[in-house]
């Protein structure tokens, strides 16, 4: 299982779109791991190129509605709205402990807000429920 | 509990303004997060207090382009800076940022202030009058179209002619400055010219120009779109109504790469990547003699084919949201969106004008809607009427299992197709699940992702 996760300064970094460093680790054996460099691109091309360098797990920030739904309908599981250093997130991962309030960033860790934002309706982030948008 | 000590002036001033304002310290720690920070970001302030302000902000700037880094670094104030912020529904705010170091009375730097506007509204009124839709913005979920984005940044990338196929209001000028925004020539201009809509001999002018006196009316010199699309993309839309003679000089130019403005003697040099678009098929007006074979592979060195709306329906809740975001924008309403037999009855048509379509129909349900969710009873005769002609039930419920086996199959796929975290996502019981799949013959591939 390939895991790539979105880097900055050794934390999750905090917006996928424009994240420029990826770690990449082979799950089965644990210690190999290769750092790349993402080019600037469009969310189209990234989801390509992720899709291209077989990735199957993504832990990354902050993602945009329309990369999340192309990286998804090329079959790479995603799990978003991650922070914390990369080593702690790793291991979380590995434990199954990713989705606690510990690790999601700020703003999406589920306590009760009023509707804000903006937007039209005012629903509550869906980052808090860490679930795909329909 | 003991009782907050009332505001300073300058803490009344920053809760009332509608810019964010925050503070970080020299770890980039936040350390003062206003109401309008709050509001933009949808973060309460509690949540943002001592953590990363890159967590808390989310923005495209974030990192190496970090606007409070440089003036940090520099001193120099950053003034106005565009770029977005992600909000928890994965939604990208545009936003404009403003920079300031913060300093003791000793004059040492303690940190950093940035404050930022919601350009939300800006930007998409200047994006209409544009009459441009973002690249980013462009997405699907159905395989059709997930297909054409496979192929775009490489027909992009490269010089050659494109034609793009389509019935009418599928998007085909959409995907044609996508194509412009993706190229290298994405800084160079984008012009359209529709060849069905202007008769032979204006079009002839239109698209080459003319030297002042070239004839009567011609007052002075005027440029062809070829000539404005110099260094940049024209669009040619509907090519398929251009007259032979037409036809002849187009291919010149596209052979040649030069072309004379009327009144002219003097070649000019055609400096646009062509983009060629259509709703008719091509190849059969060539077998009918009205369309140039030579001209015909001229144009048609890369193809791009565009759904028709019926056959990508898994989109239409989410271009109906997107529509319905924009009328609130353009309107000032605040609209939830639709009932959901409006969108079941919006599912089970046909839409023979595609997209296009789709946005005048909830445009018109959107000026009869005054308030609240838009109803069966804000769309217009033509998508109401299928009712009578079938029993009202069968297609309601015909449109439900379309919805729901294209809702359980994204669920699915965002559970690597393990049916117990589907059904728990979904929020129905496993068997109610396993019967909904067989039910309605939705097929699942061999891996039940299970884990071991």
């Amino acid at each position: 299982m390939r895991i790539a996760l979105a880097v900055l300064n050794n934390r999750i970094a905090p917006v996928f779109d424009t994240a420029r460093n990826l770690v990449v680790v082979e799950d089965e054996d644990g210690k190999a791991s290769q750092e790349i460099s993402l080019a600037e691109e469009t969310p189209v091309q990234r989801a390509l190129y992720l899709a291209e360098i077989g990735v199957n797990v993504l832990i990354c920030g902050a993602v945009s509605r329309s990369l999340y739904a192309m990286i998804q309908a090329r079959g790479i599981a995603i799990h978003s709205f991650v922070s914390g250093d990369l080593a702690d997130v790793l291991q979380a991962y590995r434990d199954g402990r990713l989705d606690t309030p510990d690790f999601a960033m700020p703003g999406c860790r589920g306590m009760r807000h009023r509707q804000t934002g903006g937007r039209p309706g005012g629903m509550p982030h869906a980052c808090r429920k860490r679930r795909g948008w329909e | 509990m003991k009782k907050r000590p009332p505001a300073t002036p300058t803490e009344a001033i920053l809760e009332s303004i509608s810019d964010g304002v925050f503070t970080v310290d020299e770890n980039w720690r936040v350390t003062s997060f206003n109401r309008a920070a709050e509001e933009i970001t949808g973060i309460p302030r509690k949540e943002a207090i001592g953590q990363l302000c890159s967590e808390v902000f989310k923005s495209s700037m974030c990192g190496i382009a970090c606007a409070l880094r440089e003036t940090l670094a520099d001193g120099k104030p950053v003034i106005g800076r565009s770029g977005y912020i992600i909000n928890g529904d994965g939604r990208r705010i545009p936003i404009s940022v403003s920079t300031a170091v913060l300093k003791e009375s000793s004059g040492q730097v303690v940190g950093g202030a940035e404050t930022f506007r919601d350009m939300s509204e800006i930007d998409a009124l200047r994006q209409e009058l544009a009459g441009r839709h973002r690249v980013g913005e462009l997405t699907s979920n159905s395989a059709s179209m997930q297909r054409v984005f496979e192929i775009l940044p490489a027909i992009a990338s490269s010089p050659s002619t494109v034609l793009v196929r389509g019935e009418t209001g599928t998007g085909k000028e959409l995907i044609s400055r996508t194509i412009h925004d993706l190229s290298p020539r994405r800084n160079g201009p984008f012009v359209a010219i529709n060849c069905g809509a202007l008769p032979d001999s204006l079009l002839e002018s239109e698209l080459f120009g003319y030297k002042a006196g070239a004839f009567t009316g011609a007052a002075k010199d005027k440029p062809g779109r070829f000539a404005l699309a110099k260094g940049g993309t024209l669009l040619l839309d509907e090519i398929g109504d251009i007259s032979p003679a037409l036809q002849v000089r187009l291919l010149r130019v596209l052979q040649e790469k030069i072309y004379e403005p009327l009144g002219s003697t003097k070649p000019e040099a055609a400096d646009a990547r062509v983009i060629a678009a259509t709703n008719k098929d091509l190849l059969q007006l060539v077998k009918e003699g009205t369309f140039r074979e030579d001209l015909y592979y001229r144009v048609n060195v890369v193809q791009v084919e565009l759904p028709p709306l019926r056959a990508r329906k898994a989109d239409i809740p989410l271009l109906v949201q997107q529509i319905v975001e924009r009328f609130n924008r353009l309107h000032a309403k605040n609209l939830p969106g639709l009932t959901p037999e409006a969108l079941s009855l919006l599912m089970a048509h046909d839409w023979p004008g595609n997209v296009r379509e789709l946005e005048n129909t909830v445009e018109r349900a959107f000026v009869l809607c005054p308030q609240g969710s838009i109803d069966i009873s804000h769309l217009p005769a033509e998508i109401t009427s299928r009712q009578s002609e079938q029993s009202f039930g069968t297609t309601i419920q015909h449109a439900h299992n379309l919805t729901d086996s294209q809702t359980i199959m994204a669920a699915l796929k965002r559970n690597n197709f393990n049916r117990l975290a589907a059904a728990k996502e979904l929020g129905i019981h496993k068997t109610t699940l396993f019967r909904k799949i067989k039910k309605l013959g939705i097929e699942l591939p061999e891996k039940d992702g299970r884990t071991r």
